[in-house]
């Protein structure tokens, strides 16, 4: 709890004396509860922020349909804060944040703290090895067998499990994702279960102790190998975001590269946790069936001593275009697939809604461009994806154009058929009426999503922590509305450059290739 | 001490007195230090009433958004039916929303769909067929006619067909270097033995062979009036339900005589052994169970079904898989559906992790007669799935979704309600019970290895389950 707080509170009357308590929780910190986000649907009206001295901000919404809680602690920390040659670290934290605390899940918490303390100290000596210019593999195998007996020996002071145990009892549903800009832990819980959702993630996030680093490590190259190694679309997607980004930090996965997995430790994991685990870099959001007068004690009370630390070093803001056109060619499965990407805007960029909308244009639906002339009419494709942004919030991401190629067809037809699609953008004006019908389908599409309490508390704090208010949560919806003919065939003209292109072919693998399967 | 005096030490009393329980409140450091309320979980019952011609309306009333979600639903069981038959159900299933419907071209049905912003989609599978809408209120009158021509008059559309077909063999063929589609393909085929339709492998001539009358003919088997049932959930009132389904659904009749006839049940024949399907991945996939052929969704202790698989699975395999840092997500299912469940392990790992994954895998099966879920393990089980129905009434869409699916496929109107009574009245002794019917490999299991495991096959025959069989591989779609 925030004790300062105690020699704040003025003197008050006799009844408001009687809820001392739960006033002292609430002067902690500073409530807001301004005016709702411009055209927005009136439930936002009701959203209260509550700022920690610290700098944590909640976002409340309190909805009483159904007797849950959705819960969301956006962390601003993902792949792109990895540091050089740590691809994978972000990722990594997060699994290692499900393995408990000092108090959950510790049967002796002291001698596990030596114990750990050595595991750390010998895996630093295993990453110093495995990062030099001749890898000694003998003395990696020493090393590595080193740290086994160790975590066989800590595993006798703690319950690694205990954790996710003890979530799974009071909460419906639980999980984290790591992404290139955001680590986002979401649970869902019941109404009755506010405070159980606050003390666990109080503890997490100051209390996580770095279990069975080696033994998560593993399971992270088993989901490595499952969503990458062994997933032909994932691994060419990999092969675009390399090739696109440049020097840039966008350019490595999320999940991480197989060598630089190898080499990750327990304090490079401290280290990245201690800089980007700090309450200001954080924005938590509760909606659901809870009274938020409680809520606001309980925020103070739980999250309210975590020390503010300083602010987490900023990430490159400036991605280089490519000066000529990029290719790649990968030969894995049976599948074809073609993905070509344009260099992306900056998330507060004016080109950002028209982008979308271009986006929108190629591949919304089944009256979309791409769909209509690559699928409907040529039938050389299916499952068309278009992201204006590529998935990426902080800095500029890259528009990318994800094709299925059906049998019987080349990926050299599908390329030309886009390219002639793009062109067409960049010749003529796309109707006013059809902008004007996406943009309206956008609006509603965002009231559809209003239904579901987590996916507001996911829009909330991906807004914050994106746009820097989240406020702004209604803004890039009605922005489409501002989308004029000529902003879009003026962006196509900028954006869609075959110099400025990243293409990757997904082709089956030839027969003696031998590029398939494992790392 | 004067009067002034006095109060002002009454008054700092009170500050302490009331200040001790927030000074005093040492934030607990671990869950068993909180208790938590009572939590009330009510099942929301739908006002319903019946047309004319048989058909029942379901409307689930909810004034929060200007949103309605409209379904129409169907039994559309094609588990037993013929093998042609089946890929025209499939076929149908790919094209009931691309093909048209009524006057709608598939042109003018997607026009439609994009001026509305609405979702809108029909599914088959799973023992039902459904049409559902979601869009504004404001937009009703525009949309629920498109909505009432899908169910009523879908047009199958003869061009959408061709690619409909395309499609279906390209979902078919992606099977063929996904090694986790590869093990459940198999290990379905292999739990129902040859001579089965499941045991077929769909080929591009199968699915070249459906016509568009074999599927405009199967559905009009499946579209009966008795049979259909209509669900609407938000801004209407129980009036204007009546008058909209009145007005689109009210005088239809179906045509005579195109009933489709009961197919005659089929039984598995579950191949037991252990099978390796070499494939060239960085992962071994594994699978390992049987059938449980007497289990159905109907059975009366589903609810205690539900909070085993889910118990077993993560709270034992799950868990201990991860711990021991062998996968990334290895588990056990309990399921079924109307006609029969299965119980078994499935997941991945390293090429020479296989065998401490299968060996990990077994045991936790193995302890469960001697160690049932323990009082938190069903705490753990009970919550995820409380959480799962509330999270289905949470949405329009899926409250009315889910609650016809439980009319049309046999569970009952107080389907949910009693899902969620079984799960709080649960306890050990009835789950350790359920548990030893059901949570077991028995005696001769079907285990299915995907990929290349350290050792080969000889490796795989240490395991004590009989001699491997190294399984010649199909192509699927081709």
């Amino acid at each position: 709890m925030c004790k300062p707080c105690l020699q704040r509170t003025p003197l008050l009357g006799l009844s408001a004396l009687m809820l001392l308590p739960a006033l002292l929780g609430a002067d902690c910190a500073q409530r807001s509860q301004g005016p709702p986000p411009a055209g927005a649907p009136p439930l936002f009206a009701a959203v209260e922020e509550v700022r920690l001295d610290n700098g944590m901000l909640f976002l409340l919404l309190p909805r009483h349909d159904v007797p849950s809680i959705a819960a969301r602690i956006l962390v601003k920390a993902g792949n792109v804060d990895n540091p050089p040659g740590d691809s994978g670290l972000a990722h990594m934290f997060e699994h290692l944040a499900f393995k408990g605390t000092d108090v959950m899940g510790a049967l002796d918490a002291a001698a596990e703290a030596a114990v750990l303390d050595s595991i750390a100290a010998t895996g630093d000596a295993l990453r110093q090895a495995l990062k030099a210019a001749v890898v000694d593999s003998a003395r990696v195998a020493i090393l590595a067998a080193e740290i086994a007996a160790l975590e066989a020996r800590a595993a006798a002071y703690a319950d690694a499990m205990a954790f996710f145990q003890l979530y799974d009892r009071f909460a419906y549903d639980y999980n984290a994702r790591t992404g290139e800009d955001f680590t986002i832990y979401e649970a869902t819980v019941p109404a009755n279960a506010l405070e159980a959702w606050m003390l666990i993630e109080s503890e997490r996030l100051q209390h996580t102790v770095f279990r069975e680093f080696y033994a998560e490590l593993e399971v992270v190259k088993e989901e490595r190998r499952m969503r990458l190694s062994d997933s032909p679309e994932g691994m060419a997607w990999e092969r675009m975001q390399t090739l696109a980004f440049g020097d840039h930090p966008y350019r490595n996965p999320t999940i991480g590269f197989a060598e630089d997995l190898a080499a990750l430790s327990p304090n490079l994991a401290r280290a990245f946790s201690a800089t980007y685990y700090v309450p200001g870099n954080m924005v938590a959001a509760l909606v659901g069936d809870f009274d938020p007068a409680v809520a606001r004690r309980l925020i103070d009370d739980y999250f309210g001593d975590m020390p503010p630390g300083p602010a987490p070093p900023t990430i490159p803001m400036h991605v280089a275009p490519p000066v000529a056109q990029q290719r790649d060619l990968l030969h894995q499965g049976e599948e074809r697939e073609l993905l070509m990407a344009f260099p992306g805007f900056a998330p507060d960029s004016p080109q950002v809604p028209v982008a979308r909308m271009l986006a929108e244009l190629l591949s919304r639906d089944a009256t979309a461009r791409l769909n209509r002339r690559l699928d409907l009419e040529a039938g050389v494709a299916r499952d068309i994806g278009v992201y204006a942004d590529g998935g990426l919030e902080r800095a500029p991401g890259m528009f990318v154009i994800a094709i299925d190629i059906m049998s019987g067809h080349s990926n050299e037809e599908a390329e030309a058929l886009v390219w002639a699609e793009l062109q067409r953008l960049r010749e003529e004006l796309v109707p006013a009426t059809k902008l004007a019908e996406i943009a309206a389908a956008e609006r509603k599409g965002f009231v559809f999503g209003l239904q579901r309490n987590d996916g507001i508390a996911d829009r909330l704090v991906r807004a914050q922590a994106g746009l820097g208010d989240w406020r702004q949560i209604y803004g890039s919806v009605a922005a489409y509305a501002t989308v004029t003919p000529e902003a879009v065939r003026s962006l196509a003209q900028v954006l869609f450059v075959p110099e400025r292109a990243t293409v990757v072919y997904l082709e089956p693998e030839a027969p003696d290739a031998g590029e398939g399967g494992g790392e | 001490m004067n009067a002034r005096k006095t109060v002002l030490l009454i008054a700092l009393a009170l500050v302490v007195a009331n200040a001790v329980p927030a000074i005093a409140r040492e934030t607990p450091r671990h869950l068993d230090a909180l208790s938590l309320g009572e939590l009330h979980i009510a099942v929301p019952t739908p006002a319903s009433f019946t047309l004319p011609n048989g058909i029942r309306v379901y409307l689930f009333e909810n004034h929060e958004l200007p949103l309605v979600a409209l379904t129409a639903q169907m039994p559309m069981d094609h588990r037993f039916l013929p093998l042609a038959e089946r890929m025209a159900f499939r076929t149908m299933a790919k094209l009931w929303r691309e093909g048209g419907a009524g006057a709608f071209s598939p042109e003018a049905v997607d026009e439609r769909v994009a001026a509305l912003g609405m979702e809108f989609v029909a599914e088959a599978g799973g023992g039902r067929g459904q049409v559902n809408a979601l869009l504004m209120k404001a937009d009703l009158d525009a949309g629920a006619p498109l909505w009432r021509d899908l169910c009523l008059s879908p047009a199958f559309d003869a061009e959408r067909l061709e690619r409909a077909r395309e499609q279906l063999l390209k979902d078919f063929q992606g099977i063929n270097d996904n090694p986790d589609w590869l093990a459940e393909s198999w290990f379905d085929r292999l739990l129902a033995g040859p001579g089965t339709t499941d045991w077929h492998v769909t080929t591009r001539a199968d699915i070249e062979a459906v016509s568009r009358e074999a599927i405009q003919r199967l559905y009009q088997g499946f579209l009966r009036p008795e049979a259909i049932v209509i669900g609407v959930a938000g801004d209407m009132d129980l009036a204007e339900a009546h008058t909209r389904m009145a007005a689109l659904f009210g005088d239809w009749v179906p045509a005579a005589g195109t009933a489709l006839p009961p197919a005659a049940p089929w039984q598995r024949h579950p191949q037991s052994g252990v099978y390796l399907l070499p494939g060239d991945f960085s992962q071994c996939h594994v699978r390992i169970g049987r059938p449980l052929p007497e289990l159905t969704e109907r059975d009366l202790d589903y609810p205690l079904v539900r909070l085993l698989d889910f118990g077993v699975g993560i709270n034992r395999v799950y868990l201990r898989t991860r711990q021991e840092g062998l996968s990334y997500g290895t588990t056990t299912r309990l399921t079924a559906d109307s006609h029969w469940g299965q119980f078994f392990g499935f997941g991945s790992t390293r090429p020479d992790g296989l065998l401490d994954l299968l060996r990990a895998i077994r045991e936790e099966v193995a302890a469960i007669p001697e160690r049932p879920l323990d009082a938190g393990e069903i705490t753990a089980s009970r919550t995820f799935l409380l959480g799962r129905e509330l999270n289905a009434m949470e949405t329009l869409s899926g409250m009315v979704n889910r609650r016809l699916g439980d009319l049309v496929c046999g569970r009952g109107e107080d389907a949910m309600a009693r899902m969620v009574a079984g799960l709080q009245d649960a306890d050990e002794a009835s789950l350790a019970a359920a548990a030893a019917r059901w949570v077991d490999f028995g005696p001769a299991p079907v285990l299915l290895v995907v990929g290349a495991p350290e050792g080969g096959a000889e490796a795989l025959a240490g395991l004590g389950l009989g001699p491997v069989s190294v399984l010649e591989p199909v192509r699927f779609g081709d």
